[in-house]
């Protein structure tokens, strides 16, 4: 899905990345090595997110032999993961094979290395791990990158630190990103569920959201609705948990609520989905199937969405949801099936299909309410030739279904066959305004507590490093604010 | 008793129509199939052919509990043993040819119409979710499938003519199963008509109303009165010279009250904002 468009790109762009001597690649890596053990040591956290947010460009200039060059500068020889760390990385045919050989030279020159006490601290263990991942991952070596996980998941199990968090929540990503891209989904599935459990004793937020939304794209991708709802009703989403983790939560909540006809709920959800997004073109693909999600939903609660919804993105293929809305607003059935029909694939994609299906209800209730507000009076023979229907009995009965669901304000003269419109009453002398009022100013009031809560305040680490004066400590920060304001946007370079 | 044997005894008194029996022999079947690992379908039991074949032997037999637990009324043996079907039913290893009018696009369908039939709607969706997502089944053609799917579509849209014809007709039933379900369905049916009428007459004759919920015209009127109050749970329908009006007077009575706790929201409402405003000043 968007993943996989994403992927095709990075590798697209892999190729027409310039070369970059190897040498300055290897000190980058140890540069974030560096950081992550800053992180390691005063449990500040945002050191990794900008370790990550570098991952992205990094991970195109990462090439076979600045790996091997890592790992064995990283571990001694005797140290049992980097056997299997080179074994894995053993037969790939890099294309880069002439800077090989430079590399080894550069082996001999022994780089110095000045954090080689706490070199092999967890934290950076896992990142190189990390960095494999995304290696095998980018060369398509799947069955390598599977084999590499069953280590991974073991090493983790061995550690208990709160400032693995990030790491951990990320390479579980990898993991089950390549189960997929293996199409088996479902050995997967105790594996996440154990650590999502240790994730949760252990009030990890990062790797507890990573997991839970893992766990429903599996779900949902097996189209096992039950068994996400399950998971929904039995654990809490973290509140703090990222932007990008909620977005993807929010969408898949979505999604189920919506197949199980629960549509106001679900329009909630794909809204929260699509306002949590970065709004960066890197989350491109996930705005659009948030965006064709919303429309559909939108369409099933009776509401049209309006038309900027499909110009907003000039990318995307927006068309077959474009017809779709234009059928239902027009209340022409025959249309309706015509699109359907044409576009079948391209919702089958999406798996938007079944929920599409449903609309046909819709259709013919918007017909009938364009009548019932066109005509004060008129006869079920009239409205059964307008709508294209079977009969003027099922049109009596379809009628009455639609003035049940309040859908129309109107009843039906059975004897004399005709369906009369109740006269629009004075919609001030109800409690309809009242209540969009307070929807709407609840809304901004929860827009106002939201981002008072948001809001980022020096932790007490951050007073006590000034107080030691480390004069690294001012421009850390510069970056780390740098960092954050691109937001966690690193979520969707996947 | 060998597994074996009790298969063979189970196939014989199926075939033979003798469903009672069919649901005697399955309990202990059962306990053999836990004790040879045959029960589910899992990765370590899916390896070899003879393995698959015997999966199948016990995929047979669970559609056999499905199959006779439903004829027998047995309505909570039906829903286990379909439970216990569908892993097998999704299990890639055992299927990988199309499933067109076979016994398998059967007993979903007949699972379909179970939940139409109990109004489990929302469950009806998510079992249909994964059918139309799965390449083994061709919905559009297949006759078993289509049946509770036009069923459901049908009763969502209001076009109740339409599942009357469906339902009345024994010859456009695909199987017999379905037969169990049409009393069930219809009595469905009858309801989602009289909820449609309360809210769409001011009065109707009490003739066409009987039209409408397709009870026979000799059904005199104090029976058909009965059958309503009883059957559907309807109170506000007042029969009067051969018309049923119907009563919105409810409505009225409660709008006093509605209106007090309007006040009251509007309160709420209000002193909510200045705490907040409050709090922000």
């Amino acid at each position: 899905m968007t993943e996989t468009e994403k992927e095709t790109s990075t590798k697209t762009i892999t190729k027409e990345v310039d070369e970059q001597s190897p040498e300055s690649i290897v000190k980058e890596i140890e540069q974030s090595f560096s950081l992550i053990s800053k992180t390691a040591s005063s449990f500040d956290n945002r050191y990794i997110t900008k370790v990550f947010r570098d991952l992205g460009p990094l991970r195109r200039k990462l090439t076979k032999p600045i790996l091997v060059t890592i790992i064995n500068k990283l571990y001694p020889d005797s140290h049992s993961n980097k056997q299997y760390l080179i074994e894995v990385l053993d037969g790939i045919n890099s294309d880069s094979g002439e800077t090989k050989m430079e590399i080894d030279h550069e082996n001999n020159d022994d780089i110095e290395v000045d954090v080689d006490e706490d070199i092999l601290i967890p934290e950076v263990e896992l990142y190189v791990h990390l960095l494999v991942q995304v290696f095998l991952l980018d060369q398509n070596q799947l069955e390598k990158l599977n084999t590499l996980n069953d280590n991974i998941i073991q090493l983790m199990k061995l550690y208990n630190k709160r400032s693995l968090d990030f790491i951990e929540a990320k390479i579980w990503f990898y993991i089950a990103r390549t189960k997929e891209l293996l199409e088996d989904l479902h050995t997967i599935r105790t594996e996440l569920l154990n650590s999502l459990r240790t994730a949760t004793l252990r009030h990890d937020t990062e790797t507890t959201s990573s997991i839970i939304t893992l766990l429903l794209r599996n779900y949902l991708l097996t189209h096992d609705i039950n068994q996400a709802s399950n998971l929904v009703e039995k654990t809490i989403f973290p509140e703090n948990a990222s932007n990008a983790l909620a977005a993807r939560y929010y969408y898949y909540l979505a999604r189920i609520s919506a197949i199980q006809l629960d549509y106001s709920t679900a329009h909630e959800y794909v809204i929260a989905a699509i306002r949590k997004a970065p709004q960066t073109n890197l989350a491109n693909g996930f705005i659009q199937s948030a965006t064709k999600l919303s429309i559909i939903i939108e369409l099933l609660t009776g509401d049209i969405p309006e038309l900027k919804t499909f110009k907003k993105n000039e990318i995307g293929n927006y068309e077959p949801y474009f017809y779709v809305t234009k059928a239902v607003k027009l209340g022409d059935l025959n249309l309706f099936s015509k699109v359907v029909n044409q576009y079948e694939e391209l919702f089958k994609k999406d798996d938007n299909f079944t929920l599409v299906l449903r609309l046909r209800q819709n259709v013919i209730k918007t017909g009938i309410r364009i009548i019932s507000l066109s005509y004060s009076k008129i006869s079920l023979k009239d409205i059964c030739i307008k709508l294209h229907l079977d009969s003027e009995e099922s049109t009596e009965y379809i009628v009455s279904k639609a003035i049940r669901d309040g859908v129309i304000e109107a009843s039906i003269n059975h004897q004399k066959g005709f369906m009369q419109s109740k006269e629009l009453l004075d919609i001030y002398s109800t409690k309809l305004p009242q209540s969009e009022f307070d929807q709407r100013i609840n809304f901004c009031l929860q827009l106002r507590n939201d981002s008072v809560k948001s809001m980022r305040y020096p932790s007490d680490n951050d007073n006590k490093s000034e107080l030691n004066g480390k004069s690294d400590s001012k421009g850390d920060e510069i970056d780390l604010i740098r960092a954050i304001e691109d937001g966690d946007l690193d979520d969707f370079m996947d | 008793m060998s597994l074996q044997k009790l298969t063979a005894e189970l196939y014989q008194s199926f075939e033979q129509g003798n469903y009672e029996q069919c649901q005697k022999l399955l309990p202990p079947i059962r306990i053999e199939l836990i004790k040879h690992n045959l029960l589910v379908p899992l990765l370590n039991n899916t390896t070899t052919k003879n393995q698959i074949n015997d999966l199948k032997i016990s995929q047979r037999i669970l559609e056999i509990g499905v199959l006779s637990s439903l004829l027998t009324n047995n309505y909570t043996g039906f829903e286990n043993f379909f439970s216990q079907l569908k892993p097998f039913y999704l299990n890639k290893k055992l299927y990988h040819k199309h499933e067109l009018n076979t016994d398998t696009t059967k007993i979903i369908s007949l699972n379909l119409l179970y939940l139409l039939s109990k109004g489990l709607i929302s469950n009806f969706h998510i079992e249909l979710e994964i059918i139309f997502n799965s390449d083994q089944y061709n919905i559009e053609q297949d006759k078993y499938l289509q049946f509770p799917i036009n069923l459901e579509r049908n009763l969502m849209e209001g076009n109740y003519i339409k599942i009357w014809k469906l339902l009345n007709q024994k010859t456009n039933l695909p199987c017999i199963e379905y037969e169990h379900f049409i009393d069930t369905l219809i009595h469905a049916l009858r309801f989602e008509i009289s909820k449609s009428i309360d809210k769409t007459y001011k009065f109707l004759p009490i003739n066409n109303c009987k039209n409408l919920l397709y009870f026979p015209q000799e059904l005199s009127d104090s029976e058909f009165e009965k059958a309503l109050f009883e059957e559907f749970g309807i109170n506000n329908w007042r029969l009067e010279n051969g018309n049923i009006y119907f009563d919105k007077s409810d409505g009225d009575i409660d709008l006093e009250g509605e209106e007090e706790s309007q006040e009251h929201a509007v309160i709420k409402n209000v002193l909510g904002y200045s705490e907040q405003i409050e709090s922000i000043v």
